[in-house]
């Protein structure tokens, strides 16, 4: 997500400060503080460092925990908690600041699937609330991206490839057709696919013995090649589904492969 | 310094100086792990004088020396690797990217460590004095608190500067952390007077903070019988100058620490 506003100017290396006091950062799969201290404890902590008096600061972390739900746990040990837990405690310090910038760095990595609902569910909510301010997310997941921001840059080896509404770059593949397809087993017949005139990109991933593949097609009618291609490959046909083009799609598309395998060639 | 810096200042301290005056004592360990151990290597000091017949007053330097031991501890494992730890942790980049400043989070440090450990130090000497009938005879008891205030600001003034110094160099702080660990036990004079080393060997061990304080409030504590390696007011001006070293150079290293980071997006060696 790129900034939506214009924020006052300051220049990096010189007003180092001031910049401080406007943003603030969560990275995903990391907690916060001392396991020591309890969830209110490590939260006051970290809001004297941004200078907030007492009174405001307990004031916004007993509002927090309550959008959160983590009233009761407030007096709980960091170290007694799940990692689940510790991590919205995480974004609950990285909002606590009432930050004009915040960059968060996978919110919801290793998270359930509830907690990462209310997770987004919140961003969603502080952001409407403060329409001045700006998230600057990092994410791998699509879906994330896709509900939450209102631009996106996709970026590629340090690169960025495309940057804007997640619905104009789904537009990019408007013209193509999308498929989703199933296939018993996995493997051999997956080159045959790449060959074939009027598929644009083709990705799978494997999935308790089968393969789950994306199609991008010039238009709709190559799916019949397709398909005959990989009968002929020896593949069988479990499912097949035309769909809308997701923002992973526009990834593959614009990248020349998979999350996944863009994930895995990534750096340390 | 505007007021506004210096309240920013004062609340990152006491913030960062919580976990350790708080937390710390949550884990009852301590009474064993931070009183009882040290108590247990000072009482064999003890009983080696004591065969040797050496002057009572020996058994007291043993017992400050065992005090004031978890201070040093203290420095170099709380201290001085702490940023890499917390490095480690994850909550480096959250107290650097605060506006709280970084040398207000190794002021809290200190201060936490200092009054965390004045706790434990207090203990080892009560018991201590308790267990070997060491009587103290303080000639000046203001001088001898100045003197282990002024001890603690320059040890935990190196102590901030060795945490910087750790993080830009230390690829693992826990070698670098045991390195200087046991020679400064010698070189310090924790469990005998400084003065039975070669003179020019104490004096460069008086770089050290804790070689000029323990020396010093020997000298205050047991007047009668410490001859110690400087007169005590010199002892007292080398502190103060070591304190004020100490504290520029951790600043300057913090600064330097940043420059590196902004410079090659890093905190610590290349290789990490």
């Amino acid at each position: 997500m790129v900034p939506r506003v214009q924020h006052d100017r300051h220049a990096v290396g010189a007003q180092a400060g001031a910049i401080r006091r406007r943003i603030n950062m969560v990275a995903g799969g990391e907690s916060c503080g001392y396991g020591l201290l309890t969830v209110r404890e490590n939260l006051w902590m970290f809001s004297q460092f941004y200078g907030l008096d007492d009174r405001t600061a307990r004031r916004r972390i007993e509002e927090l925990l309550e959008r959160f739900g983590l009233q009761d746990r407030g007096d709980s040990k960091m170290l007694d908690l799940s990692t689940g837990l510790r991590q919205k405690v995480n974004i609950i310090r990285g909002f606590l600041t009432d930050p004009q910038i915040l960059f968060l760095d996978e919110p919801t990595l290793g998270l359930d699937v509830n907690a990462a609902r209310q997770i987004r569910f919140f961003i969603r909510e502080w952001i409407r609330e403060r329409p001045g301010r700006t998230i600057l997310l990092t994410t791998h997941y699509m879906l994330e991206a896709d509900e939450l921001c209102d631009r996106v840059a996709i970026i590629d080896r340090g690169r960025i490839l495309a940057c804007d509404a997640p619905g104009n770059l789904k537009r990019q593949l408007q013209r193509d057709a999308v498929f989703s397809l199933e296939i018993d087993g996995l493997g051999g017949w997956f080159p045959a696919l790449q060959g074939i005139p009027g598929v644009r990109q083709a990705y799978y991933r494997p999935r308790d013995g089968r393969a789950e593949v994306d199609l991008i097609l010039e238009e709709e009618g190559e799916i019949g090649p397709v398909i005959s291609a990989l009968t002929a490959h020896g593949a069988h046909i479990l499912a097949l589904r035309k769909r809308e083009p997701t923002l992973e799609d526009v990834f593959v598309r614009l990248v020349g492969r998979g999350l996944s395998e863009a994930e895995e060639e990534e750096p340390e | 310094m505007s007021r506004e810096a210096v309240i920013l200042f004062l609340r990152t301290m006491i913030a960062r100086a919580y976990p350790r005056i708080v937390g710390q004592n949550r884990e009852p360990s301590w009474v064993l792990i931070d009183v009882g151990l040290p108590l247990l290597g000072t009482s064999a000091y003890v009983f080696i004088y004591r065969a040797l017949q050496a002057p009572e007053a020996y058994i007291g330097f043993v017992i400050l020396g065992g005090a004031m031991t978890a201070f040093w501890l203290n420095v170099l494992w709380s201290m001085s690797s702490q940023l890499y730890w917390e490095k480690e942790s994850g909550n480096l980049p959250l107290f650097i990217i605060a506006p709280g400043p970084m040398m207000g989070i190794l002021a809290g440090m200190a201060l936490g460590g200092m009054l965390a450990t004045t706790l434990r130090a207090s203990v080892i000497v009560l018991a201590g004095s308790l267990l070997f009938g060491v009587r103290y005879a303080p000639a000046d008891p203001l001088a001898l608190i100045g003197t282990f205030l002024l001890t603690l600001l320059a040890l935990y003034g190196l102590g901030m500067l060795l945490a910087s110094l750790f993080l830009m160099w230390g690829r693992e702080a826990w070698h670098l952390s045991n390195l200087p660990q046991e020679p400064i036990y010698l070189l310090s004079g924790f469990y005998f007077p400084i003065r039975a080393l070669v003179f020019w060997v104490g004096a460069l061990a008086s770089l050290i903070p804790l070689t000029l304080g323990l020396d010093a409030m020997r000298q205050l504590l047991f007047p009668q019988a410490a001859s110690g390696l400087f007169p005590v007011g010199i002892e007292i001006a080398g502190l103060a100058a070591l304190s004020g070293i100490f504290l520029l150079a951790a600043h300057r290293a913090l600064n330097a620490m940043e420059r590196l980071a902004r410079r090659e997006g890093r905190l610590t060696e290349r290789r990490r």
